[in-house]
């Protein structure tokens, strides 16, 4: 996973009557269906997790430090007695809740930027492009590792910095999309109608760029995690003892012969949200290209 | 041609002028005087002054940044915060160490994508495409330190075949250094491998449907000789361009793998320097890395119309 580089949702031609999600069949398309369901209990853990975790996950007993899985904890305990399962529980908010609020902050910023850029064009386009084009100049992590070594350590600034590294997709996106779009006839009629210019924007043009949008997010939520988990990784984003998966991985290095289990499970569970993150966007991607699932 | 690479080239203008900006602003950024807190809390007054009027920090900052902007140029980044070596002496140091690394794993991706790719087209939709499919899939999921920690575990730990980690020059001792490097640059190239596989697979299907490859096979060709002469070569072109894509994101990937393998590069340097707060190393890592970056994509773009006669064609009749 040099995972870090960027991947952009070409739209698709358009089309005289866009299709949204009408037939996402189960039976032609389950694993995009199971990557749905693993997100959504991620999610639901995510939400959760002070509810279900069996305990404290910042409760230390050091007496217990490294302990074998068991079934009073069920992934072992790290090396100050705290329990494994809860740790990666209430890591699931560090990992969802960055992609969340990269998605919501970055979607925003850049889709105002991309309708801006596509529909006014000339001048205000050229600098809104030339500025993303700066930022996609960088490698993503050494942008983030950059920012982040300005902001400083902490889980809002790494969530800024990913932010920023993942506005330049979305507003290219809705950019290219407006281009297309913008000299069709529907846009016309509805100029001849007499919509305001900021009602052809957000009303007439923007839901066609839904679809490859959504793509968008899920491409973009797979690499916010992991640039998030990266950083928190090489010690820069999330500060101990709030639990993260990227964290708990690099500690667990320090362990490798005492408690070769540690690693283990953050592995995993980061592992599944990035697979299933991955195999939905593929099966999204798949099925706004033929219109529908075959 | 020429012209298409003046253009490119005045493209780069822009973004290093901006790239040099955020650098440069970096330094100012920081909490507090640099010189301050270069020299410490123990630092006297006049020593501070000394260290403020060498750095130029008694200029404005339009001025500070045109001299640093002219002293860069020249490939002079100014020194260590910390132990006062000269930062190109310190990157010129780490690079070959990253080089290699990042060689090691371009040959393990190529070494597992290309005939993971030939054979998934070969028999597509058949098991062994099945498998190669799962096997992308997943390498492209894992995070590349879970993927490292993993290796470690298995091939250092239990079976106690390969060094955890540390670094001996492969040029220098080339046994002992294949030893250190293969955990890395499998950490490093398993993803690109998959990136790899998935591609040429992809570009084989289509170049197979070709005409030509129809008249290739009409010739009474074997079967083998179509696929290895007639339709690899053209599968290929596009590689190019997702070749360099990948040794852009290589950048990206040094970091972390460096890190878990102690692995004394550029990587391992830009985070020790990040923690320790060397922001003149940060400074010029960032520049060079996106120099690095732009100069590769200028380069796939190019040798696209090298390798591709056709394209250069079109190229000149559109007047690109």
């Amino acid at each position: 996973m040099t995972a870090l580089s960027r991947t952009e949702v070409v739209p698709n031609k358009p089309r005289a009557a866009p299709h949204p999600f009408r037939r996402f069949a189960l039976r032609k398309n389950w694993t995009g269906w199971l990557a749905a369901t693993i997100l959504a209990l991620l999610i639901f853990i995510a939400v959760a997790a002070p509810l279900i975790a069996p305990y404290d996950p910042l409760a230390m007993t050091p007496p217990e430090a490294f302990q074998a899985p068991s079934s009073a904890h069920p992934f072992g305990t790290d090396e100050f007695g705290r329990d494994i399962l809860s740790r990666i529980l209430y890591g699931t908010q560090v990992s969802v809740g960055t992609a969340a609020a990269v998605i919501v902050f970055a979607g925003l910023v850049g889709v105002l930027l991309g309708l801006l850029a596509g529909y006014l064009g000339g001048f205000v386009d050229a600098v809104i492009m030339r500025l993303l084009d700066t930022i996609l100049a960088f490698p993503a992590i050494l942008l983030a590792l950059g920012l982040v070594a300005v902001l400083g350590q902490g889980v809002v600034n790494s969530t800024i910095a990913v932010s920023i590294v993942s506005v330049p997709t979305f507003a290219r996106l809705i950019r290219a999309t407006i281009l297309q779009q913008r000299e069709m006839e529907y846009v016309e009629a509805a100029r001849m109608i007499g919509a305001s210019e900021l009602r052809i924007m957000t009303r007439t043009l923007l839901p066609n760029a839904l679809p490859p949008l959504l793509v968008q997010v899920a491409i973009n939520a797979t690499w916010a995690v992991q640039l998030e988990a990266g950083l928190s990784f090489l010690g820069l984003g999330v500060k101990p003892p709030t639990p993260s998966w990227g964290q708990m991985l690099n500690i667990s290095r320090g362990y490798l012969y005492r408690a070769p289990w540690y690693g283990l499970y953050p592995g995993i569970s980061l592992m599944l949200l990035v697979l299933s993150l991955n195999i939905l966007a593929d099966s999204l991607q798949k099925y706004l290209a033929r219109g529908r699932i075959r | 041609m020429t012209q298409y690479l003046v253009r490119r080239l005045l493209q780069f203008i822009p973004v290093l002028a901006l790239t040099s900006l955020v650098a440069f602003a970096l330094i100012r950024l920081i909490p507090g005087d640099p010189a301050t807190v270069m020299l410490g809390p123990t630092a006297k007054p006049e020593q501070i002054t000394a260290l403020r009027a060498e750095m130029g920090l008694d200029q404005s900052i339009p001025q500070q940044y045109l001299v640093w902007l002219g002293r860069i140029a020249t490939g002079n980044f100014g020194k260590s915060f910390i132990n006062d070596f000269p930062v190109s002496q310190l990157i010129l140091r780490r690079l070959p160490a990253t080089l290699e690394l990042a060689l090691a794993a371009l040959v393990v991706a190529l070494l597992i994508g290309v005939p993971f790719g030939v054979i998934a087209s070969i028999w597509r939709g058949r098991w062994p495409d099945h498998l190669i499919t799962l096997f992308s899939s997943l390498a492209m999921g894992i995070p590349d330190f879970w993927l490292g920690v993993l290796l470690v575990l298995l091939f250092a730990l239990r079976l106690n075949w390969l060094p955890s980690s540390g670094y001996t020059s492969i040029v220098q001792e080339p046994l002992n250094g294949l030893r250190f490097i293969i955990l890395p640059s499998l950490t490093l190239g398993l993803y690109i491998s998959a990136v790899f596989a998935r591609f040429i697979k992809a570009s084989l299907v289509e170049v197979m449907s070709q005409d030509y490859i129809r008249t290739a096979r009409s010739k009474g060709l074997s079967e083998r000789r179509v696929i290895l002469r007639h339709a690899f070569k053209n599968a290929m072109i596009p590689m190019v361009t997702v070749f360099a894509l990948q040794l852009g994101g290589l950048l990206g990937g040094v970091v972390i793998t460096e890190s878990i393998f102690d692995w004394p590069g550029l990587g391992r340097l830009l985070i020790t320097s990040i923690q320790k707060r060397d922001y003149s190393i940060v400074q010029a890592s960032i520049m060079i890395a996106v120099l690095f970056y732009l100069v590769i994509n200028l380069a796939a773009d190019l040798s696209y119309g090298l390798i591709d006669p056709r394209l250069r064609y079109r190229a000149s009749r559109n007047r690109v």
